[in-house]
């Protein structure tokens, strides 16, 4: 019955996903040539050579595994209860996601179901462009057997294609397995996989990492946040400036986060727990509803006494406070176009010191905007007016 | 002041949601957690205290037809007399006669037995209707339940887990419950007027019904207050997993500030300011000030603390429910 409804909403409500029907099997449109959600939002142009200097990621996997739904919550803000709708994929979308200067990726999502002769040829030469290759494989299905083999082809056929490519496996839908079960299947995937691949090419297996991942929970991003970062070159640099901070200012954890897909870009060396992530995202969702609500009567305001408000509020970056009853305190900073700073502190250490807190997050803030500055004209970015 | 006491039943045919929309808003649950749930067996009876001076005696009636048969026969007169709200949860997506013949009985035994009820159709599950044929199909339903229910006074809300709608037709329904409201609107108005908001929100604090506001700037978005009631929730409950509770937000983006904080012991309180010469310490110490003339009308009657809520969750599922028809 769960199938027929499937089939229903579908056909009323078409698909999710753009039409790139006069795009062959495998054959990668030419960039610039239709705008994705993301870069839209942000308004930013999608020019020829701004899209070369994005770095590829691509998502492989079998029919159903759950590709275009890690894909559209992540990228696209689709609910997850949502992705039943979306209709299995035909032909490879390239998806620009064009958010903060540090976010800037295409994404290709490509059939799980296998093509022609030539389509698979063709995906060799997507494969050599790719920085990071995501192989999804669905906890809940049948067929391990038939998944593994995919995953130990595609696997060796990426990185024959491209030495340099990092490879990630997403262990998904794991919504269905408990804490317990999450490590044991890891770490049991991790040792076939290994197995398998040490007969053909031992060399491989250093470059891949295994996480557990669900839409429904907060561990798809985390995951997605882990890929992003190992593209970021500026890492190391991003994660001694928060150190700094951090320390400068008692705080117990700072992420810096991209605020449209909430991926965070780096932390600071303190231990890092997955609670700590998700409340911070949790705000900087929050953040944004609440932003959303109350800015378009901002938008009327503004235009009604201009001169009054305009000098005010131009300057005022947003800025979140949350006092929890059990003496912490989340602090959210926009640091630049898109890019949030959050920190978990005690309040001890934030009470009386707002002041001292908010010259160091401008400190960072400055620092960060060298390193921003740097990278866009690096890729070829328009820098930030 | 005792607190008052109010019978709602809620009803509708098996699997139309009803104990999901309760644990939603009630026990805390998230909306996924919903797909758990096992059908309820005859009636699962909770007392909710809802500010000082109400407490909300909920019946969650099992909708499999041998129990709502039973419910119009032998135990007519028991579920319904001294009814103050009927809350009718439909299917949207599978409304058969068989669903509005028995809505129409319960009208009758309604009308029999308690006839000043207020009756509250829910249309739930709407996020399975298309889109672009909500609005049509909302028109026909409401046209049709109105009609079964035309001896009565009826409202028809469409509702679904995954937005803020839920909130919407609950806030309503316990906002009719409420009797001193019309002196809280002005007196939440007078508050507004000191702070220099644009609006004031009065939320309960364990479900985040909103129970009243006073608006001075007009405002597009007439379901902005669910809508806060949906995203506060859900961001409370991912502070519990952190084993912290929420004591107070505060957002500013461009030019407006948002405050949300505890107020009186069972709510708690939005303030929207878009004048940014004002500031949050002002406006905090003017809420601590009305505080005081607040509190009678809102936490009157001994508070017990922590029996606020039933925590169905804590119930082990094999466990017997308790039936009040036994
Ligand atoms: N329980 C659960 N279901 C998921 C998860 N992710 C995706 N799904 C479901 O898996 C189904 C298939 O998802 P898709 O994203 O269309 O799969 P795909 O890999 O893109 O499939 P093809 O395009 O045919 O290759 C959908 O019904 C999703 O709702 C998850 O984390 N948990
Ligand atoms: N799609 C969708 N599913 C919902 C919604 N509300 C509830 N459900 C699902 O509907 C199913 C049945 O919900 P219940 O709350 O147990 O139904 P009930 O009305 O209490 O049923 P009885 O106890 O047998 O009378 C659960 O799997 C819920 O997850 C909704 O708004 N949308
Ligand atoms: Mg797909
Ligand atoms: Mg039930």
């Amino acid at each position: 019955m769960r199938e027929e409804r499937k089939e229903a909403c579908k056909n009323m409500n078409g698909s999710y996903e753009e039409q790139t029907d006069s795009y062959g099997p495998y054959t990668v449109p030419g960039s610039g040539s239709y705008q994705e959600h993301g870069s839209e939002r942000v308004g930013r142009p999608t020019t020829e050579s701004l899209t070369k200097s994005r770095p590829q990621i691509l998502i492989a996997g079998l029919p159903g595994s759950g590709k275009s739904s890690v894909q559209s919550v992540v990228f696209h803000k689709i609910s997850p209860h949502e992705t039943v709708f979306l209709a299995a994929t035909e032909s490879v979308h390239k998806h620009e996601v064009g958010n903060s200067a540090f976010v800037q990726l295409q994404i290709l999502d490509i059939p799980g179901k296998l093509g022609s002769v030539e389509a698979e040829e063709n995906l060799d030469s997507v494969m050599k462009g790719c920085s990071a290759l995501i192989f999804v494989i669905d906890v809940t299905s049948e067929n391990t057997d038939e998944a593994l083999s995919r995953l130990k082809d595609t696997i060796l056929r990426a990185y024959n294609a491209n030495s340099n490519i990092f490879i990630e496996v997403f262990i998904h839908k794991a919504d269905a397995l408990t804490e317990e079960q999450r490590r044991y299947c890891q770490s049991e995937l991790q040792e076939r996989v290994d197995d398998e691949l040490r007969e053909s090419n031992d060399k491989v297996i250093n470059r891949i990492s295994y996480r557990t991942t669900s839409i429904f929970d907060h561990s798809v991003f985390e995951a997605f946040s882990l890929v992003v970062q190992r593209l970021i070159s500026e890492l190391g640099a991003l994660e001694s400036m928060l150190d700094l901070l951090v320390n400068r200012c008692i705080m117990e954890k700072a992420f810096l986060f991209d605020e449209v897909s909430k991926l965070y870009i780096a932390t600071d060396s303190t231990p890092y727990h997955p609670q700590d992530f998700e409340l911070c995202s949790d705000l900087i969702e929050v953040n944004i509803d609440l932003g959303g609500i109350y800015s378009e009567k901002i938008a009327k305001k503004g235009a009604a006494d201009k001169d009054d408000d305009d000098k005010s509020s131009k300057g005022r970056s947003s800025t979140a406070t949350i006092h929890l009853s059990n003496n912490m305190i989340l602090y959210l900073r926009e640091v630049s176009q898109y890019l949030l700073l959050v920190c978990i502190m005690r309040r001890q250490n934030f009470d009386g010191n707002v002041g001292l807190i908010e010259y160091n997050v401008k400190i960072f803030a400055e620092g960060l905007r060298e390193i921003i500055e740097r990278r866009r004209q690096e890729l070829n970015l328009p820098s930030e007016s | 002041m005792a607190a008052v006491k109010q019978k709602l039943l809620l009803m509708g045919k098996s699997g139309a949601g009803k104990t999901s929309m309760r644990s939603i808003i009630f026990a805390n649950y998230v909306p996924r957690e919903t797909s758990r749930l096992g059908a309820t067996i005859d009636v699962e009876h909770s007392n909710i205290r809802f500010l000082g001076s109400l407490t909300l005696s909920l019946w969650d009636c099992g909708g499999q037809d041998h129990f709502i048969d039973n419910f119009l026969e032998a135990e007519q007169e028991n579920v319904f007399k001294d009814v103050a709200v009927l809350i009718y949860v439909f299917d949207a997506e599978s409304m058969e006669t068989k669903d509005t013949d028995y809505f129409r009985r319960v009208c009758d035994a309604i009308y029999t037995n308690s006839r000043g009820a207020k009756i509250f159709c829910l249309v739930h599950k709407m996020d399975l209707i298309n889109e672009n044929e909500r609005e049509q199909f909302c028109k026909v339903r409401e046209a049709q339940l109105k009609k079964i229910g035309e001896r009565l006074d009826l409202t028809c809300f469409w509702t679904s887990i995954w937005d803020e709608t839920l909130y919407k037709a609950w806030s309503e329904i316990v906002r009719c419950l409420i009797s001193n409201l019309d002196t809280l609107k002005a007196k939440l108005r007078a508050l507004c007027e000191v702070c220099e908001a644009d609006e004031v929100v009065i939320f309960e604090r364990a479900t985040f019904l909103v129970i009243a506001h006073a608006v001075i700037e007009p405002h597009d978005d007439i379901h902005r207050f669910e809508k806060i009631s949906n995203i506060i929730k859900q961001f409370k409950l991912s502070c519990n997993k952190k084993r912290a509770g929420l004591e107070s937000l505060q957002v500013q983006n461009a030019n407006s500030t948002v405050l949300i904080l505890d107020f009186t012991v069972c709510t708690s309180i939005m303030l929207v300011c878009s004048d940014t010469r004002i500031r949050p310490a002002a406006v905090l110490h003017n809420i601590q000030l009305a505080n005081e003339g607040f509190k009678p009308l809102l936490d009157d009657a001994p508070i017990a603390g922590s029996d606020m809520l039933i925590e169905p969750k804590n119930i082990p599922s094999s466990a017997p429910k308790a039936s009040v028809l036994r």
